[in-house]
């Protein structure tokens, strides 16, 4: 018998906000996963290059890709360690089951995610500028250069859609690992099996590659993004209900 | 290396440093004594707002200030055609227009009937025409483009070719160089452009947006003419046009 009947909604909102103060680490350390991204596009991505007896013009191309790659490899990094013992171990601050737990990871990820997807749109701007401020805007090219507002939204939403998707995979990885430690280093060896039979795998590959990088929809790619989230984490729940409660 | 192989090279790096996380992290409550949750919450808050600042500071930028592709070789690749280099060849205006700048010119005395053209340059396009007049000269005039590149004034960087009359041939070699490798020469020019490529984000959704490559960023119009003036009867050694391209 219970003075105040909790919902299942307000157990987890209470464990995301409190999730939310705790882990603010993870957006420091994407705070400096971008810094560094950003002064590594400023050396460009790619050049090329021409010469004759008189001229040589060296054309540096760049873009806030890897930006966007860093904030990726960051959000699969936090997605693992979410149920890590130490992060596990807060839920029982409250009264919780799996459910809320995982309820509250997942609502930490979209919210990563949207923060994500909103620092790593505008860093593009950022990029712009201090290319100009350092090379001079009279030795940079016009087109591309100018991002329509309605290009920053989408990237927004697009990249943030690709953090969400990353992090599911991520978070599945995580309840894999915590379920047994084997799977770290199956995690481990399942690229370099990849490789080394990548003659095999290679059109599976491109396939899933092309499931998601060729989609030219955008409604269609966040379908896409969402509901293969959404099975990812229906699968991390289900494994991580098999999670002993407390170690 | 495709970009399948690249993914797959990013997600070993992550996978190892994942596992190394999410394996040696549980348990233990790491606290890191550098620096204070205040900082990094400062430091989080003023990425924001810088963020937000260059993003308004981004639309100050004056497009004009930047150089563009597009406009550059629409209006400067007419009127800096060969096409149109013989037109004002052929109506004696070269030297009006500031369309083509002269560099220099030389003037041979020859009073032979037949020529023989021997082009060894790399860089020269010669063109030829025959004057009004049996005034028994050669004359022999360096053209290029009146064009600053792209904002950089290359005009008197770009070599002139040596020429030699030879009993009766004239020859066209290049400058001597004086290193092997040009680029590390002091008299070549270096330019550095930058240019900015949509995000994949982006690009998978934009199809049909145009796109820049190098070959539109480097002019192909970006003439080094030899014009050589002939005597009205002066024969070419030249039957197919080989060599030079006579415009009369």
């Amino acid at each position: 018998m219970y003075l105040i009947k909790n919902s299942l909604f307000n157990i987890s909102k209470k464990q995301y906000l409190f999730k939310l103060k705790a882990d603010f680490r993870i957006f420091f350390s994407l705070v400096i996963a971008q810094i560094f991204a950003a002064l590594l596009s400023l050396d460009g991505m790619s050049s090329t290059s021409f010469s004759n007896e008189s001229v040589y013009v060296r054309i540096t191309y760049m873009s806030g890709n890897t930006v966007i790659i860093f904030t990726l490899i960051w959000a699969f990094i936090v997605s693992i360690s979410l149920l890590n013992i130490n992060n596990r171990n807060i839920d029982f601050t409250f009264v919780s089951n799996r459910i809320t737990s995982n309820l509250s990871n997942i609502a930490l990820i979209v919210t990563m995610a949207v923060f994500g997807g909103v620092t790593a749109s505008l860093s593009d701007n950022l990029i712009r500028v201090f290319a100009c401020l350092i090379y001079g805007s009279s030795k940079t090219i016009y087109e591309n250069f100018f991002i329509p507002p309605v290009y920053i939204l989408m990237n927004m939403i697009v990249t943030a859609l690709y953090i969400i998707l990353v992090s599911s995979i991520g978070y599945l990885s995580g309840a894999l690992v915590q379920l047994n430690k084997a799977f770290a280093a199956l995690l481990l060896i399942v690229p370099f099996v990849i490789i080394f039979i990548q003659l095999s795998l290679i059109g599976f590959m491109s396939k899933i590659y092309n499931f998601y990088f060729s989609e030219s929809s955008l409604i269609m790619f966040a379908l896409k993004a969402i509901i293969s989230a959404a099975v990812f984490f229906s699968c991390a729940i289900l494994v991580s209900n098999r999670l002993e409660v407390r170690k | 290396m495709n970009i399948v192989a690249i993914l797959i090279y990013i997600f070993i790096i992550v996978l190892i440093a994942a596992a190394f996380i999410s394996v040696f992290s549980s348990g233990k409550n790491i606290k890191n004594k550098f620096i204070s949750f205040n900082y990094k919450r400062n430091l989080v808050v003023i990425y924001c707002i810088f963020l937000i600042f260059t993003a308004i500071l981004f639309y100050f930028i004056h497009e004009t200030d930047l150089i563009s592709i597009k406009n550059f070789s629409d209006q400067i690749k007419h009127k800096a055609s060969l096409y149109n280099f013989k037109e004002l060849a052929l109506k004696d205006q070269l030297d009006s227009s500031d369309a083509f700048k002269a560099k220099w010119k030389l003037i041979f005395d020859y009073n032979g009937n037949t020529l023989k053209i021997r082009d060894n340059s790399d860089c020269v396009t010669l063109i030829g025409i025959r004057k009004d007049v049996d005034d028994g000269k050669i004359e022999v005039i360096n053209y290029i483009n009146n064009y600053p590149f792209y904002g950089t004034d290359i005009r008197d960087k770009i070599k002139s070719p040596s020429i030699a009359l030879i009993r009766d041939e004239l020859m066209i070699n290049n400058e001597p160089s004086t290193h092997n490798n040009d680029y590390n020469n002091s008299n070549v020019t270096e330019i550095r452009l930058n240019q900015f490529t949509q995000d994949f984000t982006i690009k998978q959704f934009l199809k049909n947006e145009p796109s820049y490559t190098f070959a539109d960023i480097m002019p192909s119009y970006y003439w080094n003419i030899v014009y050589i003036r002939i005597p009205k009867s002066l024969k070419i050694d030249d039957p197919s046009n080989a060599v030079i391209d006579m415009i009369n």
